[in-house]
This record gives C-alpha cells, structure tokens and sequence, in this order.
C-alpha cells in the first residue's frame, strides 16, 4: 500500500541533518574528490584570513589515527556571543549552514568560499571535531561529534598567540573510504602557496614521516619557473602584470618554452578553473591582439602569408592567470568555468595595455615571442597540409583503417579493446589467441618516435604512429574528439623486457601528449604478460610477479621444479597467451591513471625531453632503486 | 555482453614512466651501449668472441660462416636478433673501425666509402690474436662467470685481457643520459706507459708523454745506426 501523500509527508530537515542525508551537494562526492574537499574546505577558512592580510602561515597535519589538523595563525574564528542567535560566534559558524563572515565586505574583500557552507560541513561529515581558537590572550576549546555540540566553548589555557586550530576525523559512515592522500593534497596546497605569495604552507605526514614546506615569495612567478623548472625557456625573468580595477584584482605571469604545447592554468579566487571562463578568454584574446599590433607594428612578417593565430602565439605558453573577485559566479556542477561577464573586459583591457607597455621596454623578448608566433604559424599551415594529405591518403587506403589491424567483430566502442603488440612476432599470436568479437590487435614493429621531441607535422607524418590515430579513429591533438573513439580500452601489450618497456614508454609520451582525453579518463592500461612459467611434475603456474615466485618456491619443494623466464611474448603459443594476458576472466591489467597533470607533466618532460642534464641527474639519482635485467 | 573480471591495479602515470623508463636506461648504461672499463668490450660483442672461443675458431685453424657464430651468439647468449648480432661482428673484422682487429674476416666485409658487407651465409669468420690475447687463461678461474638468459649455460662477466683494450682501441657509444667516446692508442707506448706507471704510480700524462717521446727519439736513432 502507498503512503498517503499529504503535508506530513514533507520533511523539513534542519541544520546540517541535510548535509549528512546528501552529501554530494555539498563537497561533490562521498569518494577520494569529496573526502579531500574536507580538508580544502577548512584550508581555504585560513587562505581567506590570509588574503586580508591577517595570516601567513598555515600548518596541515595528517595525523597517525587518520585525523587532520589545520593549524593557521590568523585572527581566530571569533568567540563572543553572537547577538541573534545567543551562541558563542565560533559555534555559530561550526554548525550551522550559510553562516560565516563572507557574506559582506566588512571583514573580507575576496574569498574563496562562496556560499558560507564551508566548515559546518565539514563538522557535519566528521565523526569528531575539535576546534581551538586562539584569541584575547586565551585558548579556547569546543568538540562535537557528527555535527553535534558535545562540550561548550571552554577556555583551556593562556596564550600570546592569535589563530584558528581545527581537527577532524572524517565519517566512516559517509565516506567510502577515509584514507587522505599525501600527494593528492599536496597537488592544492602548493597550488595555494603559489597564489597566495608569501604565505607559508606547511603538510605534514606524521605516518610516513614525509613534509612539504612551500612557501613562494614570487607567487605565481615562481609558479610558472617552477612549471618550467626543466624545460628551455626563451626568456629567463617571466612577464608579470597585475592590475586592479572595479574591486577585481588580476594578476599574470607569462614565460615562453622551446616546446610546442600551450599550458595556461587559470584561478579565480584560488579556485582552479580547469574549464577556463571569462578571466581565460579574456587574458587570450588580449595575448593574441598585443602579439599581432608588435609584430605589424614592427614589421616582423611583411613576407609571411599567414598571421599568427592565437593558437600559434600560445605555442610553447606557460602562464598561470589568477583573478580575485567579488561574488565569482561559477557554472555547472563542477565549478570549473567562471562565468562573471564583466571579468572579460577588465581582464583584456588591463592585459592589453601593460603588454603593449611590457613589449616596448623589453624589445629582445618581444621579438623572441613574435618569432615563435610567426614560425608557429608557418609550421600550422605546414602541418594542416600533412594532415589533409593523411586524410586524402586514409581514405584510399582499406576503408581508412590500418592494414595491419586485425579489428574485432563487434561495433560497439563502449565492450571492445585494442591492443598494441610489440612487433609482429608476438602481434601473430595474440591474432589467434585472442577473442575476435571484441578484441583487436594492432602489431607495432620497432621503436617509434620519441613524440616529446617532434612537431605535430612529424608526428602525424610518422609511418610508425599513423596506423595507432587511424585505428583509434578520434583524431589527435585539439583535433582529438573522445566521441569517435573506436576502443573503450587501450591497452599497451609490450615484452618483459627492457626494451619492451622503452616501447611502452614511448607509447605513453604520445597518448599524454597527443591524446590527452584517455590518459584523463582512464582509459589507457598495460597489459602483464606473466614472467615465469614454473612447472614441477604435472603441475604448471603462471607468475606476474617475482614476489609471487618466491612465495610459489617456498610452497613447493624444491626438487624437480623448472623456471621458465618469458622474455617476449612472442615465447607463449597462442593458447597460452589467451589464458594469461588476454582472457577478461582471468588477466591482470595495469590501470594508468593521472592525478596530479603538474608532475606528470615534469616527468615526461625530464624523461623524454630534449635536455639531457636534468634526464642524467634523475637517473644518477634514482639508480640504486634498479635491479638490472641484462 | 562481455563479462570483464580482470583483476586491475591502479598506477600513477608518472610513477609507470619513471619505473619503466629508469629499467630501460639503467640496463642501457650497464649492458649495452657502453665498455666495460676491464675489457673494452660491450656485451654484445663479448658474447660474439666467446662464442666464437667455444667453436674453438682460433687463428691459424679453419673459418667458420659467419651465419654460425651469429645463430650461436643469439642462441646461446645474446637474445637479440641476428640481424643486429652480424653487424658487430663485422665492425670488429673491418680494419677503419679498429685499430686492433679482434675477429678476421674472409670474403666482402665492406669498405670505407660504407659499402655494406656480404649477407652472413656468404662472409666467414675466426678470431684475430689479439682476441686470443683478452680471452687468455679464460679457463684458469680468472675471472667471474654468470648464467646465460636462460639458466643453461654460464658466460664470463668480463674478459681477462691481457692488454688494456678500452685504451687501445678506444670505443664509443650512447646511452641514455650519457655516452662514451674514447680516441684508440698504439698499443706497444700504451704497455711501456703502464710499465712505467707501475714502476711510478705518481707520474702524471705529461710525463708520461715526455717519455714516450723520448722513446720514440731513441728508436729512431737507433733505427738509424
């Protein structure tokens, strides 16, 4: 029987009951996004005091029991009674939704938090909380536990310092898991430390014993070198304008490599606006007019036949664009676009203006960045010839598929998967071994080119990488389009060996660089052929790993037992290769995943870039974690 | 509908890069593109000689093809193709590429202008002396041996070496990160200097240069009487 639907139906929930009952609308997830929200959530309280000037030091403890402690040394949530609602401020702001002191200008120009939720939820999600305020010579102390007063505001102590303490054990109850990540959190502290200059951001891991200390007095001019830190700038001192006007504070910092990619990270008020948004295009837009004016004006490309196009003017861009403004309006669930209308115009006008200025004084880089532009632009018409000839020659060739590839059966790109074999050895038996309705195989002969190093034109000239944009069938680089991916799987299938991981290696460098959407998505993986095959009378098993080996030996007395090492894949008879790296049911696959872009980034770089020093010190470094296989 | 059970691990980009990446340059440096200082010798063509020692392709006895050696090398040490075993092979028979040959060579193993050698089922093969002279008292426990790819037989870590090889016929290559080049030495004033450095460990190259000028005065002169 159904309920009857009347008005005692309709719940009221009140206080943070809400946030517990959907947690999701609050911190955009229950899994390892959500749970590191929580920490954010309270980090950005502390950067709010310190963009009022009112703090520089802000301390992130991970503790042993899985708690986390942020420390701050700005002014102190206040303590005194709040006048409507007769509850010290402090309690005010802890438990109850759209509380806070943002929502005015009085205390706070700009902040990050935007609707007040902000430290009530995360008191809300936590199993406990404790928060110590440090205030008129005193310390304060108040618990709760899941969002509820436990014990009242108490004094504890005397102090001469001033600041905000909170520790939290985030809800078993709510979270998936509740395990906070060293790295993951350190990707958005440093990212702070960069935008807020000279504020001193301190993550400790008591667990693992690991710290980061960062403090930046160039702000997001020591960003951007840091994001350049191995590769081979144009210019060494990065452009740096700011400006403000209507209340809106804006800041860039602008250094040019000898790389073709473009990396422009955008902020606004903290937050990282991955999608972009108003401040980005304005910033662009101005970028592209000042570049175009300096070169008409000085002359620069009276005998090129095309001009440099924005694309073109950002080859080889790092610039990080931080904006700070009243009332941020963001768009979609995500919060990563920003939508502010007006932000365009201010933003291109104060750019516009002080480039314009910055390329008068400093003519030597002004140069250097136009005659990027103007080679950027040469090498894109370049390289849209190729790329017409690779369509023109594609749809001649078998339908515009790769000859080699022996494609499966069914159409449906969201149950197949391909795999890129390892020359043509190993390519003939995964042919026979695998399972055609959804299996493909696309064999690779040789090593292919090292994609760090090549200009898109090369890259999509190479006879060795054609056949991998052709089968995947979505195109590459901005062109890429997820859409008309032909695979949901991509899996790399090299040999055990050292050479079968450089291929593997190589192959990573181009999905990373030229077709960035599946390393983000997930969709790349590595196959694990087995290493040994190890057979003792009738009995044979397969090993991945040489821990497993080990423990399989222990097992197993030792007489009559023989080790067999594979080496290629090309070893393994057609059955066997199905029964160990092919079928579904029983492989092991290697799932390549991205969570921090900034160090990947880095690492590709100083792996497969063009400068050998900093490649010879990592490896000097890293060499005694090795075991060679020779 | 396919019913996807594969047990997957979760790995990082950067840390797969870094792991392969170091593997590979790692085993380049150590075992592949650069001498091992004891013998001059990288590993590939060490396993080509003592292949050829096993066939027991000494001077003065007959040649082999060179089909053989290859096909020995890569079956029993060097588990590569032998379409890259051959050519190091032939680069130790062609005497533009070493000051001292190492293998001697019959029938068309290229020229200086880069005419390619002979296809291997054609050219033949046996050891030169001074390769006799680095695998010298192989046999009597000199040096260290370990197994093979496959666990069935051993091969030596590294020659003996009667003579230093590495300075005499110098060597280069690259490897990841780094590279090596090293200019060939005659081989008699590279023995009198290490003679007179054993004599004298603290001499420095300039004294060692002055001195082989003067022995090199002093044979003239005699020459001349």
């Amino acid at each position: 029987m159904v309920a009857k639907y009347d008005a005692t139906r309709i719940k009221v929930m009140k206080g943070l009951e809400a946030v517990r009952k959907r947690p999701t609308m609050y911190i955009g997830g229950t899994g390892e996004r959500g749970l590191h929200h929580l920490v954010y959530e309270v980090v950005d309280n502390s950067i709010d005091e310190a963009m009022a000037g009112f703090c520089n030091r802000i301390e992130i403890i991970m503790n042993i029991d899985g708690s986390v402690t942020v420390i701050d040394n700005g002014r102190g949530i206040p303590v005194d009674k709040h006048k409507e609602q007769k509850i010290p401020a402090v309690q005010v702001v802890m438990t109850m939704l759209h509380a806070g002191g943002k929502f005015d200008d009085k205390s706070y120009k700009v902040s990050g938090g935007l609707h007040g939720v902000g430290v009530s939820v995360v008191n809300a999600l936590s199993e406990w909380l404790e928060v110590k305020v440090y205030k008129n010579n005193q310390i304060y102390r108040q618990y709760y536990e899941r969002g509820k007063v436990k014990s009242p505001l108490e004094i504890i102590g005397k102090t001469k310092k001033t600041g905000t303490e909170i520790s939290f054990m985030p809800d078993e109850e709510i979270f998936e898991d509740i395990f906070f990540s060293f790295d993951y959190l350190s990707v958005r502290l440093r990212e702070l430390a960069f935008l807020n200059k000279g504020v001193r951001i301190i993550l400790e891991d008591k667990l693992h014993n690991d710290k980061h200390d960062f403090k930046y007095d160039g702000g997001i001019v020591s960003f951007v070198k840091y994001l350049n830190e191995n590769k081979r700038v144009i210019f060494n001192r990065p452009v740096y304008i700011s400006g403000v006007r209507d209340h809106t504070e804006f800041e860039v910092a602008i250094q040019y490599n000898d790389g073709y990619q473009e990396s422009i990270l955008s902020f606004a008020n903290n937050i990282n606006t991955i999608e972009g948004g108003t401040h980005l295009s304005g910033f662009k837009s101005a970028l592209t007019r000042a570049v175009n004016t300096y070169i008409k004006n000085s002359n620069l490309a009276k005998n090129e036949k095309s001009t440099p196009q924005g694309g073109d003017i950002r080859e080889g861009i790092t610039a990080v664009v931080s904006v700070k403004l009243k009332d941020p309006q963001f768009e979609g669930q995500t919060k990563t676009k920003l939508q502010n209308l007006d932000i365009e115009g201010i933003v291109n006008s104060i750019v516009y203006e002080k480039l314009m200025e910055y390329f008068e004084e400093h003519p030597t880089e002004a140069k250097s960045i136009s005659n990027k532009a103007i080679l950027g632009a040469r090498s894109r018409d370049a390289a849209r010839k190729a790329r017409e000839l690779t369509r023109r020659k594609s749809v001649l060739e078998s339908g515009s598929l790769p000859g080699k590839l022996a494609d499966c059966s069914i159409e449906d790109p969201t149950q197949t998967e391909i795999f890129l074999v390892e020359g043509d050895s190993a390519g003939g038996s995964a042919k026979m071994g695998r399972d055609r309705t959804f299996q493909a195989i696309l064999p690779l002969w040789g090593k292919m080119l090292n994609t760090e190093k090549a200009r898109i034109d090369k890259v999509l000239n190479n006879e060795k990488i054609q056949p991998i944009i052709l089968a995947l069938g979505a195109g590459i680089g901005d062109e890429f389009d997820k859409s008309k991916l032909r695979y949901n799987k991509v899996i790399i299938m090299s040999d055990a060996d050292v050479d079968g991981q450089h291929i593997a290696t190589l192959l990573l460098t181009f999905f990373f660089r030229y077709m960035r959407p599946l390393v983000e998505d997930g969709n790349i993986y590595i196959a694990r052929p087995p290493l040994y095959q190890i057979r003792k009378g009738r009995m044979s098993r397969y090993v991945y790993s040489d821990q497993e080996r080990d423990e399989l030996l222990k097992e197993l007395d030792s007489t009559g037992i023989s080790i067999q090492r594979y080496k290629g894949l090309g070893e393994m008879n057609s059955d066997q290769l199905w029964e160990t790296t092919l079928d579904p049911e029983k492989r092991i696959l290697t799932a390549v995943r991205m969570d921090d872009a900034i160090e990947a980034d880095r690492i590709f770089t100083i792996l497969m870039g063009g400068d050998v020093e900093p490649r010879r010190a990592f490896i000097e470094k890293n060499a005694k974690y090795v075991e060679v296989d020779v | 509908m396919i019913h996807d059970r594969s047990r997957i691990e979760q790995i990082e980009i950067d840390e797969v890069l870094k792991k392969a990446y170091l593997e590979y340059s790692m085993s380049v440096i150590v075992s592949r593109a650069l001498p091992d200082v004891r013998d001059g010798l990288k590993p590939s063509q060490r396993r080509i000689l003592y292949a050829m020692h096993e066939l027991k392709l000494e001077p003065g006895k007959g040649f082999r093809k060179c089909a053989k050696i290859a096909g020995d090398t890569s079956g029993n040490y060097h588990p590569h193709g032998e379409q890259v075993i051959y050519p190091t092979l032939v680069r130790m028979a062609q005497e533009w590429s070493l000051r001292y040959l190492l293998v001697q060579g019959q029938g068309n193993f290229g020229s200086q202008d880069g005419d390619p050698p002979a296809a291997m089922r054609y050219t033949e093969a046996r050891l030169h002396r001074a390769a006799v002279d680095l695998m010298a008292d192989l046999e009597k426990d000199t040096v260290d041996f370990q197994p093979n790819y496959d666990d069935t037989r051993k091969e030596p870590k590294v020659f003996p070496s009667k003579f230093p090889n590495l300075i005499v016929n110098g060597s280069s290559g690259i490897a990841v990160g780094m590279a090596t080049n090293m200019a060939p030495h005659n081989a008699a004033e590279t023995c009198d200097a290490l003679c007179a450095l054993i004599d004298d460990p603290e001499l420095e190259p300039l004294d060692l240069q002055a001195r082989n000028q003067r022995l090199f005065q002093n044979r003239i002169r005699q020459d001349h009487q």
